[in-house]
């Protein structure tokens, strides 16, 4: 007796639990599948254990998750126009890529194609912006992480909405790949010269399946060195409080300035707008000129029946120079 | 890939037009004159 009363006990409890673990297991799933209904749900026979009850689709992948996190932060989850969407039939027109060494004019080609940007895009022409947070992204995120987001053309992780490096280089994506298949797209930035072949390549695969370009403006190393000895000359931190040991100059022989600009405009101030320096600032720069014109290794040829003088004229032989070859 | 002399490009004038022309996109000159064409001639 004893037995068959434990025996009707232990059942009745069993049978408690299971409707409360499959009230659990409803109501999970109800819960957390957005979009899937156990209504949708198909019956799986099993030989041995009564009918289940299993959604459609049991795994969630990031695509699913897409729309949502795009949307949690504030960004479109498709395309506006839905018909331009790539694939195209194949036929996208490229993305120019536009990078540059130091002192190559990036700035101010950036500038310019921003102004117009109206412009350009009456002309068939997307110029999607300088954007340093997507050479940053390429050069710290790993390869294998680019090729699973570029998969998706996401990405963002979810909840990283506040990483604005994210956001942008989404930004920049989405714009691209919703741009008509007819436009040319032009992305610019003097980051991209610094990346590694691999994380060039990523690019390439984030772009797909828009062929890539590159374009980019090389110079001599001479002018480039004076160029950049100009910049030099008006950023150079000379004296003030905390560069007093690594500054460039004695505070005491030039007094307390920031910049060595700042002390030419104090103590050599242009007598016409366009004396960029100064005149104490153009002689130095014309020395150094003069300076970087003794590395010049092929002079430019000298023009046809003239003597040979000396020049102080950028681009033309020094003075010092012989002008007979050597043998 | 694209390669274009930066000295060349300040002798031809505007850098950022020899840029568009060197990647075979319209230059600014010619997006502008598109732009009065359509002006002048009533298209928007």
């Amino acid at each position: 007796m004893r037995c068959l009363l434990a025996a009707a006990l232990f059942g009745v409890a069993a049978a408690a639990q299971r409707r409360h673990l499959g009230g659990t297991l409803e109501s999970h799933l109800e819960g957390h599948l957005d979009g899937f209904h156990l209504d949708d749900a198909r019956q799986v026979p099993l030989q041995h254990a009564p009918a289940l009850r299993m959604p459609k689709k049991l795994v969630l992948t990031a695509e699913d998750a897409l729309p949502k996190t795009l949307t949690a932060c504030g960004l479109p989850a498709a395309c506006e126009h839905t018909g331009e969407k790539p694939p195209c039939n194949g036929d996208m027109s490229p993305v120019y890529i536009h990078t540059n060494l130091v002192h190559t004019g990036t700035s101010n080609v950036a500038h310019t194609l921003s102004k117009n940007r109206e412009l350009l895009k009456s002309a068939g022409v997307l110029y999607a912006g300088t954007h340093s947070s997507l050479a940053t992204y390429l050069a710290r995120v790993p390869s294998e992480v680019i090729e699973v987001a570029t998969r998706t053309r996401h990405w963002m992780a979810e909840g990283a909405c506040t990483d604005t490096e994210l956001l942008h280089v989404q930004q920049l994506m989405s714009k691209v790949h919703c741009a008509p298949c007819a436009t040319r797209a032009v992305l610019s930035s003097e980051l991209f010269y610094t990346l590694s072949p691999r994380s060039m390549r990523a690019l390439s695969h984030m772009l797909r399946p828009r062929p890539v370009n590159v374009i980019m403006f090389y110079r001599n190393l001479r002018d480039t060195a004076i160029t950049h000895y100009r910049h030099v000359l008006r950023t150079a931190q000379i004296g003030s409080g905390a560069c007093s040991e690594t500054c460039a100059y004695d505070p005491r022989d030039l007094g307390v300035t920031a910049s060595l600009r700042e002390y030419l405009s104090r103590n050599n101030p242009k007598t016409k707008p366009t004396d960029g320096f100064g005149a104490l600032g153009n002689q130095l720069v014309q020395q150094i000129m003069r300076n970087s014109a003794l590395f010049t290794v092929s002079p430019p040829l000298p023009p046809p029946q003239t003597t040979w003088r000396p020049s102080t004229t950028r681009g033309e032989p020094s003075p010092s120079r012989s002008p007979s070859p050597q043998p | 890939m694209t390669l274009i002399d930066y000295e060349g490009a300040l002798e031809l004038g505007d850098v950022t037009d020899t840029l568009l022309r060197a990647a075979g996109l319209p230059d600014l000159v010619r997006a502008r004159a598109r732009v009065r064409v359509r002006v002048g001639l009533g298209l928007g």
